[in-house]
């Protein structure tokens, strides 16, 4: 019996070591992973205008480049499946100093995560539409224009999606203060996801976002997996 | 109205009744350290500089597609005002208040000047503006930031307690309210849009590129 007592907490800490490790490296991958996506996206997506008709235009680029189009939203799609865990990963090392950042900035963000599933839903929508080549282009068109300049939908995607950039700066302020980045290439982060959704019209600053987002998450990705193994201290339930 | 000993407090430790004895209120200079008005100042600073970034944030799309250079300034400019408002807020002391005074009295002589004689670069040097419910708040909220800074910069340094009073509590649940009504406004007058600026009345030309499939579909 004392033999298996004494082996009960080197078990543990074994154990403990072992999902440091895991999560670590986990995290880092999804760190590097994630921003590459992006910018394969970034890469990959047609050029279409955000002036007036801009709906017009957005419907006209997956009509006329529909397979470019189609990859690139699946690629966002994906970059944002993979950002998430990302950014938990960012918020895991922003935890054992500044707690409080740490928290907002993951519950913001990952609430602001589901407007770029709802940007993606539109996206994919849209896909549908420009794909199918027998609709009538012209009614087509007009529901496009319609659907972008609902304020039904405009608004409440707005604001959820304003919570990912707010949540990424918080998180950015504590990776700052943490010593993980220096500020600049911290607000890169919420600089590149932002600037990623207003240069749909100039590809270099569409990639110029991506390269963004690749150099702060992507470098802590980097060092992340160079980094020692470290156990962030847990919080136990309460008692019930 | 908070007193010296709580501002003598380390970080995050709630003020005992030993702690507020009257011989613990003063500091090193045997001037009081209360400065209540430092709290309020800094919130409201930071409820300023939020709604003003936000109003930016919602902007950027609509100016990128006027000029590309323009799109990257509000950017840019919206998550400073942003990360400022956040930092501000999060802990004292306020974080350089003076380099963010003077830019954002810098971005106010700015609009001035596009709203008057019209900046000389861009789609349309030297030509001017409309004026925008937007941009007024927006420049009202920023004009609050350099007010606030500057009368938080002429105060003397003092420890700020963690701990607001009720009546700060108060002073700042209304700097909220406030910010959040005209920010609101501002926003409401200028809608979000997705990708980009929205008019009825026409499509943009050579957006389908095969017009025979149109002529024939449509």
């Amino acid at each position: 019996m004392a033999t298996v007592a004494a082996a009960q907490p080197e078990e543990a800490g074994s154990s403990a070591e072992s999902y440091s490790h895991v999560e670590r490296i986990g995290f880092a991958v999804f760190m590097i992973v994630g921003p590459l996506i992006l910018l394969g996206a970034t890469i990959i997506h047609p050029k279409h205008g955000i002036r007036v008709n801009a709906g017009s235009e957005y419907y006209g680029a997956a009509y006329n480049h529909t397979t470019r189009f189609y990859i690139a939203h699946t690629l966002f799609f994906l970059a944002g499946a993979t950002l998430l865990p990302a950014v938990i990963g960012l918020t895991r090392l922003v935890r054992p100093t500044h707690p409080k950042a740490a928290f907002w900035g993951l519950v913001l963000s990952a609430m602001g995560f589901v407007s770029w599933g709802a940007f993606d839903g539109m996206d994919f929508m849209t896909y549908v539409a420009g794909s199918d080549k027998s609709l009538n282009t012209s009614t087509m068109q007009d529901y496009i224009d319609e659907a972008l300049a609902n304020q039904g939908v405009a608004i409440p995607t707005g604001i959820v999606f304003t919570l990912l950039v707010i949540g990424l700066i918080v998180i950015c302020l504590g990776l700052h203060r943490a010593g993980i980045l220096n500020l600049g290439l911290a607000l890169l982060l919420p600089i590149g996801i932002v600037g990623i959704l207003s240069f749909l019209e100039y590809p270099p600053l569409e990639i110029a976002s991506g390269l963004c987002v690749c150099a702060s998450v992507g470098l802590v990705g980097l060092r992340q997996l160079r980094a020692p193994d470290v156990t962030v201290p847990a919080q136990g339930a309460a008692p019930m | 109205m908070i007193r010296g000993p709580q501002a003598a407090l380390p970080v995050g430790e709630t003020p005992t009744r030993a702690d507020s004895a009257p011989k613990e209120a003063r500091g090193e200079s045997g001037r009081v350290l209360s400065m209540p008005g430092v709290a309020v100042i800094r919130w409201w600073a930071g409820f300023a500089s939020l709604g003003a970034g936000l109003i930016h944030l919602a902007v950027v799309s609509e100016h990128a597609a006027e000029w590309w250079l323009y799109g990257v300034f509000f950017l840019v400019l919206a998550v400073v005002q942003l990360a400022w408002a956040v930092q501000a807020m999060e802990s004292p002391p306020l974080p350089v208040p003076r380099p963010f005074a003077a830019m954002n009295a810098a971005v106010i002589g700015l609009w001035l000047v596009s709203r008057t004689v019209g900046l000389p670069l861009g789609p349309g040097p030297w030509t001017p503006e409309a004026v925008g419910t937007a941009d007024i708040v927006c420049s009202a909220l920023e004009a609050v930031v350099v007010v606030l800074l500057v009368l938080a910069v002429r105060r003397p340094r003092v420890d700020e307690s963690r701990a607001l009073t009720r009546p700060q509590r108060g002073m700042v649940a209304i700097g909220a309210v406030g910010v959040a009504v005209v920010t609101g406004v501002a926003l409401a007058a200028n809608p979000p849009v997705l990708y980009g600026n929205h008019e009825h009345g026409g499509h943009a030309t050579g957006v389908i590129s095969d017009a025979s499939e149109l002529d024939r579909l449509g």
